[in-house]
Order: C-alpha cells, then sequence, then structure tokens
C-alpha cells in the first residue's frame, strides 16, 4: 500500500510551495493532483471567470513545484461539483472538465484520474446515464494512456445519505466489468471512498473483498457517519472509540493484499486548526499512515521470512495462532516468564529467550506482546542479529470470543 | 392488484390479560392483520444481559393455552396474524451455553409451533450479529444459515416461511449495517435454500428503517428482490437511530421534507407487484403517545398504510 497525502487544506493552489515543502517535512513523499483544487472558482459567477482563464495554469505550476521538489504525483482526481454549490451548468462543466483532466494528467505522466459519477434518477437510469460517460472518457482514456477509477458515491434524500452510484459492491463490480468489456481493454479501476462507505455504515471488508484487484485506490479519510467531513483517521470518537469501521476496512485490504495507493484525506481536521498547529498535525498524520500501513501490511510482513518464531505467549500469541498458525507456522514463541518455559501454548512449545541464540539468520522473531521497545532492546542487548518485527492484534482477520483475563491464560498453558 | 391487507404490531397493543379489547382497538383503527410479537415475552434486552425470561418452559398445551385467548379474539375481530417475530438474538456470542441452548432448542421450536398454532404463514428471525468475531460476513452468514437448515425441515412441514430481515450493528455510537444488509446475496442465499428443500421455506423481511439507518437504496433493494420479499416491518427513523415511528415523520433540511426515501419505497414495492400485507413495526409510537390519544394515532398509521396502498397499486 502506498500512502500518498491529500494535499486539500494544506497546499495553497496559487502558491503551491510552502505546502508541499511541509507535507515533505512532515515525511510525506507523495501527493496527488486534485484538479478540483484549482477548479473551486467554477463555482461562484465573480470567480468563474477567472478560474476559466487560469486553472489549467494553475495546475501546470503546481505540478512543476511538486517535481522540484522531488515529491511524487501518483493519482489525479477530477473536479467535481455539489448540487449544494448550485451551479447551473455543473454536469455539463464536470464533463467538459473531466476530459481536459485525461489530458493533462497524460500530460503530467500521471496514469490513474479518478472521476465521479454522474447523479440522477433510479440506480437503473442513472447506470445508463454513467454507463454512457465513462464509456466516451474511457475512449479518451485508453489513447491518453490514463487509467480511469470510479468512486462509490452516496445520494442525498433531503439532507439523509443513501447508497448512491456504485454504492453497493455487486453494482460496483457489475459497472467497472461492464466498461472494461465494452472497451476491450482494462481502462477503468475502482477507487474507494472510506469516507462515503461509513456514511452510508457499509461493510468495508465485503466491499474490498467483492472489488479485489479492480480495487487500485482507497480514499482514508474518517467522518461520524452522518456529517460528510474528512477527518484524520480515529479522531471522531465517541464512547470510547471511534465511529469509522476501521476494523473492517483494514480487514479487506489485508486480505486482498492491497497494493494500491492509500489517499490519506483530512481537509476538515487541518481547516479546523490554527496554520500554527498545523505542521504538528501533519506530522502526526504521518505517524497515523505508518501505524495503518503497518496493519494493512501485517500479513505481507509474515510472509517476508522463511521462518518465524514469536515472542510472549498471551493473548496476542493466541490471535497469531488463530489466524496465522496455519498459513505462517512459528518454530515456537518465547517467553520471559521461567514458569512457562518447556510447556505447551497454543500448540506452540514456549521456550527461554536464550534459545533465540540459535535460530537461523533469516528466521525473523515476531514481538506478540506491547511491550515491543522493551523486548526489541532486549534482543538486540542479547546479540542477535535476526529481524525484529511487531505483529499486532488490534485488527485480525477474526476475534475469540473471549480474551484471557491476567493470568488466566496461564490455564492454557500445557505442560 | 392490490395488497393483502394493512398490519400492525401485537406490542403495545394487545393485553394478555384482555387481548379483545386490544383486537377490537386494531380492527376499528381499520387493521386487518397484525404482526404478532412473539419477541415481547423473551426480550432482546433481557437476553443480551444473559437474562432468561423462561417463557418457554411451558409444554406446547400450556402455551397454546395460554394464546388460545388472542387467537380467538383475533378470529373475533376478524384480524388475520399474517406475521410472527421470533423472539431474538437466538444466539449470544459470549453467552453462556446454557442460554444458547435454550434459545435453540426450546425457544425457537415452540415459536414455530406457535406460529403454526396462529395459522400464521410467515415469521422473521434475526440473523446472527457475528462478524466482529468471525470477520467475514460469509461466517456469519454460515451460523446463521445453519440456525435455518435447524428451522427448515419445521418450516417446510408447518407450511410456514421463514423470514431473514436486514439488520444493522452499533460501532462506537454509529449504526453500521448488520446480517442481511447484501440484497445479492440474500436472493442467491434464499433461492438455494428454497431449492434445496424444494419449498419456499426461506423468504425476506424488509425493515424500512433498518435499511434507512444504514441507507439502503429502498427501489434497488425491494426490486432486486422481487417475489422474495413476504413480509414488511414499515416504520420510520431520523436516519440515526431505531426509532420506529410513524412514516414521513422526520426531515432533515430546511425545506423539511422527509429523508427517508418513501418514494423509493413505492416505486420498489409497484416494481415488484407486491401483494402482501403492509405492516408497520411502530410499537413505540403507542407509548410515545398519551394513551388517550392511541386509537387515533393507530388510526393515522393505518390511514398511512391505506396511502402506500392506493400509490403501490396504480
Amino acid at each position: 500500500m502506498r500512502i500518498v497525502c491529500s494535499p486539500v487544506g494544506i497546499v495553497e493552489h496559487r502558491r503551491p510551495r510552502g505546502g508541499l515543502e511541509r507535507l515533505c517535512q512532515s515525511g510525506f513523499s507523495e501527493t496527488v493532483l486534485d484538479f478540483g483544487m484549482f477548479a473551486g472558482g467554477f463555482a461562484g459567477k465573480k470567480r468563474r471567470a477567472e478560474a476559466e482563464t487560469h486553472w489549467q495554469e494553475w495546475a501546470d505550476r503546481y505540478v512543476e513545484e511538486a517535481k522540484r521538489q522531488g515529491v511524487l504525483l501518483g493519482l489525479a482526481f477530477a473536479p467535481h461539483f455539489e448540487s449544494e454549490q448550485k451551479i447551473p451548468d455543473s454536469e455539463e462543466l464536470e464533463i467538459r472538465l473531466a476530459e481536459i483532466c485525461i489530458q493533462k494528467s497524460a500530460q503530467y505522466s500521471i496514469d490513474m484520474l479518478v472521476v465521479r459519477s454522474l447523479v440522477g434518477g433510479s440506480y437503473a437510469e442513472n447506470f445508463a446515464k454513467n454507463r454512457e460517460y465513462f464509456l466516451r472518457l474511457g475512449r479518451m482514456a485508453q489513447s491518453a494512456k490514463v487509467r480511469l477509477l470510479v468512486v462509490n458515491s452516496y445520494r442525498n434524500i433531503n439532507g439523509h445519505l443513501v447508497r448512491g452510484f456504485c454504492g453497493e459492491p455487486a453494482q460496483a463490480v457489475a459497472f467497472v466489468d461492464e466498461i472494461n468489456a465494452a472497451l476491450g481493454a482494462e481502462v477503468l479501476g475502482f477507487c474507494l471512498d472510506a469516507g462515503v462507505c461509513n456514511l452510508i455504515g457499509i461493510n468495508m471488508y465485503d466491499f474490498v473483498t467483492a472489488l479485489g484487484a479492480c480495487l487500485q485506490a482507497v480514499i482514508l479519510r474518517e467522518n461520524d457517519g452522518v456529517h460528510d467531513d474528512s477527518l484524520l483517521p480515529f479522531s471522531s470518537a465517541h464512547g470510547g472509540g471511534s465511529r469509522m469501521d476501521w476494523l473492517n476496512l483494514i480487514r479487506g485490504l489485508r486480505a486482498v493484499h492491497f497494493s494500491g495507493v492509500a489517499v490519506l484525506d483530512f481537509r476538515t481536521t487541518l481547516t479546523a486548526l490554527s496554520g500554527l498547529l498545523r505542521p504538528a498535525m501533519l506530522s502526526f498524520a504521518h505517524k497515523v499512515t505508518e501505524y495503518l500501513t503497518w496493519q494493512v501490511q501485517m500479513e505481507e510482513c509474515l510472509r517476508r521470512y522463511p521462518s518465524r518464531v514469536l515472542f510472549g505467549a498471551g493473548n496476542m500469541c493466541r490471535a497469531y495462532m488463530k489466524c496465522y498458525g496455519e498459513d505462517f507456522p512459528p518454530l515456537y514463541t518465547c517467553d520471559n516468564n521461567p514458569q512457562v518455559w518447556g510447556k505447551e501454548f497454543c500448540g506452540l512449545s514456549v521456550h527461554a529467550p536464550e534459545d533465540l541464540r540459535s535460530l537461523p539468520e533469516d528466521c525473523a522473531i515476531f514481538i506478540c506482546n506491547v511491550y515491543y521497545e522493551e523486548i526489541e532492546r532486549q534482543l538486540r542487548d542479547m546479540g542477535l542479529k535476526n529481524p525484529i518485527e511487531r505483529f499486532n492484534d488490534e485488527f485480525m482477520p477474526s476475534f475469540h470470543f473471549e480474551r484471557l483475563e491476567s493470568d488466566g491464560w496461564k490455564e492454557q498453558v500445557k505442560g | 392488484m392490490t395488497v393483502q391487507g394493512i398490519g400492525v404490531q401485537t406490542k403495545e397493543a394487545i393485553d394478555d390479560a384482555c387481548p379483545e379489547n386490544g383486537f377490537r382497538l386494531l380492527r376499528e383503527a381499520g387493521f386487518s392483520h397484525v404482526d404478532f410479537s412473539l419477541n415481547g415475552y423473551m426480550r432482546n434486552t433481557d437476553i443480551y444481559k444473559m437474562k432468561n425470561s423462561h417463557f418457554f418452559d411451558k409444554s406446547m398445551a400450556e402455551i397454546e393455552a395460554f394464546f388460545q385467548p388472542h387467537k380467538q379474539a383475533a378470529a373475533k375481530m376478524g384480524i388475520t396474524i399474517g406475521q410472527m417475530h421470533m423472539p431474538y438474538p437466538a444466539y449470544v456470542p459470549q453467552g453462556k451455553e446454557e442460554l444458547n441452548r435454550y434459545l435453540w432448542e426450546e425457544m425457537a421450536p415452540k415459536s414455530m409451533q406457535l406460529c403454526k398454532f396462529f395459522d400464521c404463514p410467515y415469521i422473521v428471525i434475526h440473523g446472527f450479529k457475528l462478524t466482529y468475531f468471525l470477520g467475514a460476513e460469509e461466517a456469519e452468514w454460515a451460523e446463521t444459515e445453519r440456525f435455518i437448515h435447524y428451522l427448515a425441515p419445521m418450516a417446510k412441514e408447518m407450511g410456514i416461511t421463514v423470514c431473514i430481515e436486514n439488520l444493522y450493528d452499533n460501532l462506537n455510537g454509529h449504526i453500521v449495517e448488520g446480517p442481511c444488509c447484501n440484497v445479492d446475496k440474500a436472493v442467491e442465499r434464499i433461492d438455494r435454500i428454497n431449492e434445496q428443500y424444494g419449498a419456499e421455506v426461506l423468504g425476506f423481511c424488509f425493515d424500512t428503517g433498518h435499511a434507512n439507518l444504514v441507507g439502503l437504496d429502498f427501489e434497488y433493494f425491494l426490486t432486486r428482490l422481487g417475489h422474495r420479499l413476504k413480509v414488511l416491518h414499515i416504520h420510520d427513523n431520523d436516519g440515526r437511530q431505531d426509532l420506529h415511528q410513524i412514516p414521513f415523520t422526520f426531515t432533515r433540511t430546511r425545506e423539511n421534507a422527509s429523508s427517508t426515501d418513501w418514494e423509493g419505497f413505492i416505486r420498489g414495492l409497484q416494481n415488484i407487484d407486491y401483494q402482501g400485507v403492509l405492516s408497520f413495526e411502530t410499537a413505540p409510537v403507542l407509548t410515545a403517545f398519551p394513551d388517550v390519544m392511541k386509537a387515533d394515532a393507530l388510526k393515522f398509521i393505518h390511514k398511512i398504510g391505506q396511502y402506500f396502498a392506493t400509490r403501490i397499486s396504480v
């Protein structure tokens, strides 16, 4: 999974230098080209003429500056207008701009462009309308060698948001397949907007796994399930947890070994902050993306090594054995508690840490205990040169019905 | 074609001490059908707290004797028991084995027998909510399907159709989809199981309130369900909580138009030529309004049913 940070809320569309610098300083090496940043003026009568004249020039300047700073641009977004913006010709405008964006993306060597679907009518009517639209765009994209990505959307029923175009997994897969079949090539892929999924409460594991290989990008943004905000992941907390179903999204991305683009969009969080605090928030956001990447790629990490041992004989080890014990069997587990050495836990023999000295060099030690740093230090102090990785059971493919409480796990130890 | 009738829950309308009064009230409000709230005798709130009401400790003869006045009163008032709600959940993931065995071995088969006793053709069950633990929805469904296969031979023998219902789940106060919200999967599963038994042992109960909470596209869902739709739970909410209120109650914008897609609901039922009962699951309305307004509230609910019936039959 490649993490990309959206520039919206960070980069100023006419003067991109400072914002792009701040992105780099926070640790992000890639961003997107969101044409919507430059086309915002189309929504206002007074600024429309200026936007018409300059939006492409502003986009050119942005791309030039990103290149100068070495910031990668792996994905572009075509402008999209909401009905609340009350632009009289919004649909025609959106179509016209999308067509230009295909050419501009090709010119900038950006190979994927996200295009929002058109709205209107029943699902069948909307399908027919978007079929025509995406076939037309698809032909242009095909000759420009740009891949189009369609996004799941919602419909607004008098203020209540419900499933819109490609809002259901089967609808999304059917649409992508139909367009590609008609074009005779894989021109259309899918971009899953996790924020939209949360607003309509859909099971993201189901969505991601149904999409499989057509899923090329995912937009990581959080909201409270009611308002269409783009908050930093895990920040819409209520009653002891986030109101965003990260569990099922991570489960899904892990299950399909997602290797596409993950766009972090937290514009609402950023715009609420003082400019003085934004750099700190950006650095924190980068930490959040590192955490999400770690979680999504947990299984990839296990697969990377020819053999592995675990460190820890508790709930995390138990969770590992439930979900990964069969596919990635550890040689054994070890623990600092001498009372369990030589005994058996979840089908694994429990060894003393000293036994790790006889491991083959390429065998990885997976720490199954939240005291990661302390254990890693202990292992390094022992002079072990083996790869040391951190396993975590917060977002597992499945869970035991009961966790072992306090010392209850010891009852599971056989010996 | 027209719908078969208009119904409402027995919960909060029928008093066990004198069922006839309640059925008379419903008759006077215009209802032709009821959805028998068997779930009121073993409440979900209790089950989740691992409490057992032990209502189903009684023998079937005792249970039938208990409900004989209800059956007689309904018949006397010309009301058909068109559907029944089985107590739920039928499985508590972290519950004691004793409770889960009771739900499976006592509650469920006796509910089926009672459904037969009332000559009721449909019984609504809740699928198990297990995705948090099991991960994939398919794994969760496998457990629900195990329950359905347990009920199906009884259903076939008794001529009853067990109906699965679209449900929701709660994620730190935010409502997310629960079992049976994917219409494509529901269609495949219903057809497969019915083919296996050579009878309509499984159907679908579309719950408008639950659908609204997770933003289902009413028209798409109902159209795709087609003939598999057997019964309805019609009620409204604000899109955030499962309030079971009167349709057209909630608005979200200054224009004050309904924020629930009732037009999509009507179009969906029109598309599939629905001829079943328009059944309201609006018991909380009866506790919200003053007792003296109960009859008027019921009449108003019935009037909305008539409105839907007229629109659907156009």
